[in-house]
């Protein structure tokens, strides 16, 4: 397992700086130019000039990456941001939290709403309870997610007054864009636990366990959701992903400093050195949590983790074999 | 069973963990909006000698400024700062800047005893004795000196910090005189006389790489509040300095807390104004200002800012052949109907535009606007052999000036130009708009930020060392004249002939005022006026 998690962690690099290639390569094909966004309107050519090779933007692409790539594995730098001058990890700091706090919280509401209304939607098929849980799951799927903030912004906000719109400064300030965060992943996670246990109440071993006289409950919960899970997680780990690098609408609608505002603001300025931090720490962040998945599969099913050390035994044995075939020889 | 049920707990325990986790953190300071300032009295001593007297005060004020994310800059580096002056409001809160703008238009100072011209490259500036810095350091010319050198050293700094030849200006022995050197008569000086004015003791003890200017205790200013709390692009709170050196010079702080909340969305800004959490909404939508003037309210106030920034539009006559054309270019000029243009951009209480230059700035002459006359338009199209369709122009825009350019398009199409409109976002706008046949309109608003109301900073387009393409290049002599003389009724009579000239070649339409509009709540404010800077200590406001 452990060499399993190793290779994973390693796989990371080369996908990292296939991202960060393409990043950089986007960021320089954008139009516009970072040293003019920083000049403003009134500048000499001389101004101009000094500000590009200051900021590096006067070498070869290939040198300006390999500088950023060089900087980035042996000192841990990911630049200094073009607009502030100030290095792109102190921009970040409070920002990653921000994010990742909003990000957990929508996913637990996510979780705790989801897999519960899935498993009642599944448990009693065609019943009014379903029906209802589907079009509400569809509604809310189908919502965009800047319209569903401002309606619960007017609603509880404005007309209600029980909630504040903006902003992060109490704990109830999170209840707002966290449901809003929460609520369409909440449809689609709704809908994969449905289909997903529907599939699996009607599996053999189910009916034997309801033979045997098992409760309901247990049958439903012990045997029928461990397997009907493994789907979800999937879904489970991808939402999330999505949610801490997608917030940027809730962000900006609630008028919260995440990451997301960062973003959208550095690539407006085209502070290209921002956007790709930003990038790099949300594709880590992402591979991070399908690892994660993966790994919780292992919990989950038992036959995946039987299949992580098979695979593990039997390149151990073909390497035992190897040696053996060498010695032979 | 038991593999199941630990797992179910051990799930549970996870999701816990991660809310607990989640929920914690760094949290505001703890006091948050309560929309409704009270007032208290305090007894403060109000000047040197000691005498009490019953203040009135106002606790907190909330204000709410829309500035996308990039409004509260993530520092209080005053020299980290774009353009010539501070240009974070919120600085102005902290620091002393040499010279600022008031609500007016003017500029004043807090710190400066007085200032004199002793020859063309000689000022003199005589600092106040007795102004402090929040860590009781006292403020001198050398701190002064020190600011203006770090200022020109940023890499974010202005030409018109060029001028200043720092090394050769003096200090006198008392440590209050400056005087400064400039490499010659410069008009504009002003403008680069508004930076802000560091403790040069405390920064060299600490060292300019070390300070982290987001950290409150680290900023240090000899403004009449401090940094308490501050969260970039989110909030920032502004608390009154209890061992203010001002209140001995008569300046009033009748406010002991300000609570200053960015806002990523107006929308939200003005929900927030309306449910209470802001007293100030600075910045609103157009849609959002009609509905609270329609509705109406005795709870609130909404008010437009004049911002002194007047919209123009101007042909590129260097590289676009019909554009070289006089004839054609009064033509167009004609054919803009910048009335409709002002309603469509500012409703009814959009101004039209009444010169070449914005209201307030020095030589701003009125009357040089064209008439609305597309016949006229036409006929001088005919007369220079231009069929229907055959001019197809270019326009850049970004943000409202879309609005101006696509009324601008249904103009130009009523005499037969075909105008492209391509939207672009700001960045591709500033990065196109100089290269040759990537606009054949320049949309801008010429806003006058600076001190001292000289047009000179967006003037210098028109110079022939101007990065703008756009722009016409016969205008040096009378821009170079303007900035090298410190006689102002000179300078006046300079900008005066350009406006005409500018008028007479038909170079630009000047179109509309930029407007911004505002609220305030009627129980805390009982009125309140905003222009030029948005800093809370200098709006010109009387509270309830």
């Amino acid at each position: 397992m452990i060499r399993y998690i190793i290779r994973r962690i390693l796989y990371m690099i080369p996908v990292m700086f296939v991202v960060l290639v393409l990043v950089f390569a986007v960021c320089n094909m954008m139009p516009g130019d970072p040293v003019k966004m920083l000049l403003g309107a009134t500048y000499t050519e001389e101004q101009y000039n000094a500000k590009r090779e200051e900021f590096g933007l006067d070498e070869p692409y290939i040198v300006q990456f390999g500088t950023y790539l060089f900087n980035l594995v042996t000192k841990g730098e990911l630049g200094n941001s073009f607009q502030t001058g100030r290095l792109v990890t102190a921009e970040l700091k409070g920002r990653i939290s921000i994010s990742l706090k909003l990000g957990v919280l929508s996913c637990c509401l996510t979780f705790l709403l989801a897999i519960p209304i899935g498993i009642i939607s599944a448990v009693k098929q065609n019943s009014i309870l379903d029906y209802s849980f589907t079009s509400i799951s569809v509604f809310l799927a189908a919502m965009p997610g800047f319209w569903l903030a401002l309606m619960l912004i007017v609603l509880f906000a404005l007309k209600l007054q029980i909630l504040p719109s903006s902003g992060l400064r109490t704990w109830q300030s999170y209840i707002l864009p966290v449901v809003c965060n929460a609520l369409s992943a909440t449809a689609v996670t709704m809908r994969m636990t449905r289909s997903s246990m529907l599939e699996v109440i009607r599996q053999d071993y189910v009916s034997t366990a309801r033979a045997k006289g098992i409760s309901e409950s247990r049958v439903i919960i012990r045997h029928a959701l461990r397997n009907a899970l493994i789907p979800v997680i999937t879904v489970m780990g991808s939402q999330f992903s999505a949610i801490i690098g997608g917030s940027v609408v809730i962000e900006n609608i609630f008028s919260i400093p995440g990451m997301g505002v960062k973003l959208v603001n550095s690539i407006g300025n085209r502070d290209y050195q921002v956007v790709m931090g930003i990038t790099l720490i949300i594709c880590g962040f992402t591979m991070v949590i399908m690892l994660i998945v993966d790994l919780v599969y292992s919990f989950v099913d038992p036959r995946i983790k039987a299949e992580f050390e098979s695979a593990d035994k039997i390149r151990r044995m073909k390497r035992k074999q190897k040696k053996e075939a060498a010695n032979y020889v | 069973m038991k593999k199941i049920k630990s797992l179910m707990t051990l799930l549970l325990a996870m999701v816990m963990i991660l809310a607990l986790a989640a929920c914690g953190g760094s949290d505001s300071s703890g006091e948050q909006g309560s929309g409704s300032s009270d007032s208290d009295e305090i007894n403060e001593s109000s000047d040197s000698s000691g005498a009490e007297e019953a203040k009135e005060y106002v606790d907190t004020v909330y204000i709410g400024e829309y500035g996308g994310a990039a409004f509260i800059k993530p520092t209080f580096d005053p020299t980290g700062l774009t353009g010539s002056i501070c240009d974070n409001g919120c600085c102005y809160m902290v620091y002393d800047m040499l010279f600022y703008v008031t609500a007016e238009g003017s500029y004043d100072s807090r710190v400066v005893e007085s200032y004199e011209w002793t020859d063309d490259t000689h000022m003199v500036i005589n600092i106040k004795d007795g102004v402090y810095f929040s860590n009781g350091d006292q403020l001198t010319a050398e701190d002064v000196l020190y600011s203006l050198e770090q200022r020109a050293a940023s890499s974010m700094r202005s030409t018109y910090y060029e001028v200043f030849l720092t090394d050769e200006s003096t200090i006198s022995d008392d440590g209050l005189t400056l005087t400064l050197v400039t490499d010659s008569a410069t008009a504009n000086y002003m403008s680069g006389l508004d930076f802000a004015i560091l403790d040069k003791e405390y920064i060299e003890s600490i060292g300019w790489d070390n300070i982290d200017w987001s950290d409150p205790d680290q900023i240090i200013g000899s403004g009449p509040y401090a940094v308490t709390y501050f969260v970039a692009d989110s909030e920032i709170h502004f608390d009154k300095r209890d061992d203010y050196w001002g209140l001995d010079k008569g300046y009033d702080d009748t406010v002991l807390e300000y609570v200053v909340y960015n806002y990523t969305d107006r929308s939200t800004m003005c929900i927030d104004f309306e449910t209470g959490v802001i007293d100030l909404a600075i910045d609103l939508n157009e849609s959002d200002y009609a509905r609270l003037v329609e509705e109406g309210s005795d709870d609130y106030t909404p008010a437009l800012i004049h911002s002194n920034v007047v919209i123009t539009s101007t042909w590129d006559v260097v590289n676009n052949e019909y554009l070289s054309n006089p004839v054609i270019r009064e033509a167009l000029c004609h054919a803009i109907d910048i009335d409709e243009i002002t309603i469509a951009m500012n409703g009814s209480y959009g101004g039209v535009a009444t010169g070449m230059l914005a209201e307030k700035e020095i030589g701003f002459v009125e009357g040089y606007v064209y008439d609305y006359d597309p016949d006229y338009a036409k006929e001088l199209l005919e007369s220079e052999g231009i069929s229907d369709g055959e001019i197809n122009l270019t326009v850049l825009c970004y943000g409202n000036y879309e609005t101006i350019a696509t009324a601008m398009q249904a103009n130009l199409n009523e005499i037969g130009v075909n105008l492209d409109v391509q939207v672009v976002d700001v960045a591709s706008y500033w990065g196109n708009i100089g290269t040759a046949g990537q606009s054949d309109i320049m949309l801008y608003g010429y806003s006058t930020t600076n001190p001292s109301c000289d047009p000179s900073t967006h003037l210098s387009y028109w110079k022939s060392d101007s990065a703008f393409a756009v722009m016409r290049r016969d205008y040096d002599d009378l821009l170079v004249a303007a900035e090298s003389t410190l006689d102002m009724s000179e300078r006046e009579e300079l900008y005066g002939e350009l406006q005409e000239r500018w008028y007479e070649n038909f170079d630009t339409v000047p179109i509309c005022e930029y407007l911004a509009s505002f609220v305030y709540s009627n129980s805390v404010f009982e009125s309140i006026e905003l222009a030029g800077t948005t800093c809370p200590w200098l709006f010109d406001a009387v509270y309830k």
